[in-house]
């Protein structure tokens, strides 16, 4: 009985953390033994949960369904069952919040494409990296709609996005390139055409989650994914070989 | 922000008691609040909009405001439906369209109004609460917007633009596509290019909408297509045969 196993020098209470005027008695552990540096803070962050990152990954959450307007600190408390001291204390304005969110994004984002677009061979593989792409957008998408929407964030972020979109496009052009190597498509002749291509690709990998959301209730959200997904593709569809062809037949498909 | 608002309301009544003035003054307040309102929230965002500022910006006191608006956001709805009026108008126009380059120049109309009230039309396409608060306009909007993509796209297939034998699917597909590039073109426009350059990109724009119809149009249709890039490139617009 779990009462009979406490030490029967410590009041009968629930297991837990031990109160201020009390020490835990040393050498009482039960379990896996403890590294004497390590104080719970730094345990917690080791597993991903400091309340830094329980803020943060709890803030989305909400944000994903309220939107960053009518997110409040005093809702992210309530459902952390935290005092809104408590985030305040990492965080002093929602606005913080908001950015540290963004932040995350991006870093997420970067190391994904840098994973995924380097050994791309063929069509379906850029598709699954478009595809990963938006996903993470998913992930973000109460943050991510704000920045991509609100005039103000627009005009803050715009020399960030201008290089997002640049280095984007080197991205984009090198992976035309060796689908061409590849077999899988035809250079696109006109350069003013490839340009557009591109500007199409990303302004659909950036913005149909919006569309999506006008459209499908939340529930369906996931479902649409794959078909807006293969929409990015589909203004290659005029410069795909016989082999890209089948390959975009073949993700119509699966996605069906 | 909750605080400033209901400071606001309370104000509301104090003006309310003077309301003695003629109705078609009445009316040019509420238009020159809609107007100013406009041009702020273009150049600052939804977010950052207060009632006070524009009230400043106005020599109004806030009251003058509340008065007409007890919320931003109902300034900022009254916008959206002005937005949604002049957007009529392009669909009205669509009976009479012929070729891409028709096709081209209501594209271009639909990209300038977008860009009028980028503020507003940027925000609603975007911030989940808003889209949440009104999914119903945010519907109607895309409906209309649909609602063209798919009779241009019969009209222009009917007259050699477009492919016939182009499946269901991927005809769909790319009306969903040009919905997008008109829809968010915008947002796009203010990400990829500095502030300033953006006015000028708007054909541009409009050229983009275009495109999204590239992968079903026929060799016809991308002779036309050429020809407007050309045309868009070298800011040759407006020639007299394209606006006839």
């Amino acid at each position: 009985m779990p009462s009979q196993d406490l030490p029967s020098s410590q009041p009968k209470r629930r297991p837990g953390r031990p109160r201020k005027n009390e020490t835990q008695p040393q050498g009482s552990h039960v379990g896996a033994p403890i590294d004497p540096t390590d104080t719970p803070r730094t345990v917690a962050k080791r597993a991903g949960t400091s309340t830094r990152e329980l803020i943060i990954t709890s803030a989305n959450e909400i944000i994903n369904r309220t939107g960053v307007v009518d997110f409040r600190i005093e809702m992210l408390a309530n459902a952390l069952s935290l005092s809104p001291g408590n985030i305040t204390y990492h965080f002093s304005r929602k606005e913080e919040i908001i950015s540290a969110i963004w932040d995350e994004y991006l870093a997420v984002l970067k190391d994904t494409t840098t994973e995924i677009i380097t050994p791309l061979l063929d069509l379906k593989q850029l598709f699954l990296f478009f595809r990963t792409v938006a996903l993470k957008a998913v992930h973000y998408a109460g943050v991510t709609s704000y920045y991509f929407g609100d005039m103000g964030s627009l005009l803050r972020e715009n020399e960030t996005f201008r290089r997002q979109i640049e280095r984007g496009r080197e991205l984009i052009f090198a992976s035309y390139d060796t689908l061409n190597q590849n077999g899988y498509m035809n250079p696109i002749p006109d350069p003013k055409i490839k340009q557009l291509t591109f500007e199409s690709q990303v302004l659909t990998l950036r913005w149909w989650i919006n569309h999506a959301q006008t459209r499908y209730p939340d529930c369906e959200l996931s479902v649409a994914t794959d078909r807006y997904i293969a929409l990015s593709l589909l203004q290659l569809l005029p410069y795909l070989t016989e082999a890209g062809k089948e390959q975009f037949d073949s993700i119509a498909n699966l996605i069906k | 922000m909750p605080a400033k608002t209901n400071n606001i309301r309370t104000q509301k009544k104090t003006t309310a008691k003077r309301s003695a003035k003629p109705e078609t003054e009445e009316m040019s307040t509420r238009e020159m609040i809609l107007r100013q309102a406009l041009e702020l929230i273009n150049t600052r965002g939804m977010v950052e909009f207060r009632i006070d500022t524009l009230a400043t910006s106005l020599g109004l006191s806030p009251g003058n405001i509340t008065y007409h608006f007890s919320r931003k956001e109902d300034i900022c709805i009254a916008l959206w439906e002005q937005y949604l009026e002049e957007f009529r108008s392009i669909e009205r126009s669509l009976t009479t369209l012929l070729d891409l380059k028709q096709f081209y120049l209501l594209n271009r109309i639909g990209i300038r109004l977008n860009y009028k009230y980028r503020g507003v039309t940027v925000f609603r396409g975007s911030d989940i609460s808003a889209m949440k608060r009104d999914q119903e306009a945010g519907r109607i909007n895309e409906k209309q917007n649909m609602t063209i993509a798919k009779q241009a796209s019969e009209l222009l297939t009917r007259n050699g633009f477009l492919d016939p034998e182009a499946s269901d699917e991927i005809r769909t597909d790319t009306q969903i596509y040009h919905y997008i590039m008109t829809r968010w073109g915008i947002n796009f426009a203010y990400q990829a290019y500095t502030p300033q350059e953006v006015e000028e990109k708007l054909d541009y724009l409009a050229l983009l909408s275009v495109h999204a119809l590239y992968p079903v149009m026929t060799p016809k249709g991308r002779a036309e297509f050429a020809e407007i890039l050309d045309r868009v490139a070298s800011d040759n617009l407006i020639p007299t045969d394209l606006s006839a």
